[in-house]
């Protein structure tokens, strides 16, 4: 059964005065994806997924989530999509559960009782009366996850999820969204521009350059033609280098 | 709007920062009246002059002209631009609004937290006015036998509206900055501005300038009254609008 297109880019650019940050940029993502959005520092990734989440305006182009165009109605098209972006921020004076607390009071009923399932489902249960000021960086990036699941949206958006995270810490934060991903149904778009991580968790992958979108994978594909005995990350950069510029 | 206006709460009254601010604004009268005391005990023949209208006059007139100093160029001036700081600039500047953005729009949230900012300023009044009550108690020459009740209830609800519309200029100063540090420098920009032009322009339209007709209220002629009320409300009203509209445009880099 052929999957539905759940968050739909079409022709995306934006400038911020005379500089073009993103041009044209064409994604569709499906449902159930875990869409890898990578390339190097400076691309327009985060760019990109901060004119899905509508805190920047697009210059042209349009923005779809489930067929509905993200127009006068994006505060109800946005209560579908949970986001982490860039390093995670909160409240550090108050406790996890109080940041989570102030954000679901906005969501409403269903996701004010939803605290006590996510903050187990993340594993900062143990944590949660701490004030964030004393937590890890992993134990941040949890609770930035458990923020981004608390109202239970379909789709859900990760920044850099597991950037300056020890290989441990990165590892389970991986684990922990491909459960979210397997269990719960939710449709993932991280951003990323480590290929250990697309290998591990990504069905399918975008390839984003000075703002252009220049190559998108199944990562299926991509795994039947490289060679048995060649690293993912060898064959993946020999199948892009010549597109990716890096300044 | 009221999940914008619990979740704030929620957020700042989780926290030690207003319980802070309401401390100094009780605490601060207190101690002015506490070393005032101890200076007329020590010196009495400054005793006139340091506890200069608490002494000489009755409980409710003292309630009643303290409210007017407090609402025309009290602390609550320099302690606004402190909690705008960090219930508007924060947020943007520290990233976290984005978050609440996700969940509701730009105009209920700027809308709510106004609302929360406007509840605080209540409560820092409330504040100063026990403050008070506690000195006129212990300091004042007797209850008074003419009432100031209507008068102090006419000044309260003016005093509010003005402190809203310095509010409300203060709001669209923090919205078009991303540090605390420069939002609460800009905010006491405001302050002195208003503070000079007060002695800067003729008197004739002194009037313009928000504060400017609170002392006047110590009359009680309904034109000044009339004036003072029109003049808040109209601050309140532009400065409201110029914030919801500016942050309506404002697009989230942080």
């Amino acid at each position: 059964m052929e999957k539905e297109p759940i968050l739909v880019l079409e022709n995306l650019t934006k400038k911020i005065k005379n500089t073009t940050i993103i041009e044209n940029v064409n994604i569709n993502v499906m449902k159930g994806d875990i869409y890898g959005l990578v390339g190097p520092n400076g691309a327009g990734k985060t760019t990109t997924l901060k004119l899905i989440l509508n805190l920047l305006k697009p210059t042209s182009g349009n923005i779809r989530i489930n067929n509905v165009s993200l127009g006068k109605d994006a505060e109800k098209m946005l209560r579908n999509v949970g986001a982490m972006i860039e390093i995670p921020k909160f409240y550090e004076n108050l406790t996890g559960r109080r940041n989570l607390e102030v954000i679901s009071e906005l969501y409403g009923e269903e996701a004010k009782k939803r605290i006590d399932e996510v903050l187990t489902i993340t594993e900062i249960k143990d944590s949660q009366y701490k004030k964030v000021k004393d937590y890890s960086l992993g134990m941040k990036q949890r609770l930035a996850i458990a923020r981004a699941f608390i109202h239970d949206p379909d789709i859900i958006i990760l920044d850099e999820p597991t950037n300056g995270l020890d290989p441990y810490v990165a590892n389970s934060i991986r684990k922990l969204i491909i459960k979210l991903a397997n269990d719960y149904k939710k449709t993932f778009i991280i951003s990323t521009h480590q290929l250990s991580e697309v290998e591990s968790m990504c069905n399918r992958v975008g390839i984003i350059s000075r703002g252009r979108l220049i190559k998108e994978f199944d990562m299926d594909q991509i795994k039947s033609i490289k060679p048995e005995d060649m690293p993912f990350e060898d064959f993946f950069i020999s199948l892009t280098a010549k597109e990716v510029a890096y300044e | 709007m009221s999940k914008v206006i619990k979740s704030e709460i929620l957020k700042y009254f989780s926290g030690k920062f207003i319980y802070v601010l309401c401390i100094i604004t009780t605490a601060l009268p207190l101690l002015y009246y506490g070393f005032g005391y101890i200076v007329a005990r020590i010196n009495p023949e400054q005793a006139e002059q340091v506890l200069e209208g608490v002494a000489n006059v009755s409980f409710q007139e003292y309630v009643f002209t303290s409210l007017i100093r407090f609402f025309s160029s009290g602390d609550i001036y320099l302690m606004i631009p402190i909690l705008i700081a960090i219930i508007v600039t924060e947020d943007y500047g520290q990233g976290t609004i984005k978050y609440s953005l996700l969940a509701v729009s730009k105009e209920k949230l700027i809308m709510g937290k106004i609302v929360v900012i406007a509840l605080v300023n209540s409560l820092l009044i409330a504040c100063y006015l026990v403050s008070n009550i506690i000195i006129g108690f212990i300091g004042t020459q007797g209850f008074g036998n003419e009432s100031f009740l209507m008068k102090t209830i006419v000044v309260l609800g003016i005093g509010w509206i003005t402190i809203l519309g310095y509010s409300s200029v203060i709001t669209l100063v923090a919205i078009n900055t991303r540090k605390v540090a420069y939002a609460i420098l800009g905010g006491f920009g405001v302050f002195i501005f208003i503070s000079m032009l007060k002695g800067l322009i003729p008197e004739t339209i002194r009037y313009i300038v928000i504060s400017s007709n609170i002392e006047g209220l110590i009359k009680m002629d309904i034109q000044t009254g009339v004036r003072a009320l029109c003049v808040s409300i109209a601050y309140s009203l532009v400065f409201i609008l110029l914030s919801r509209a500016t942050f309506l445009r404002k697009e989230i880099y942080t």
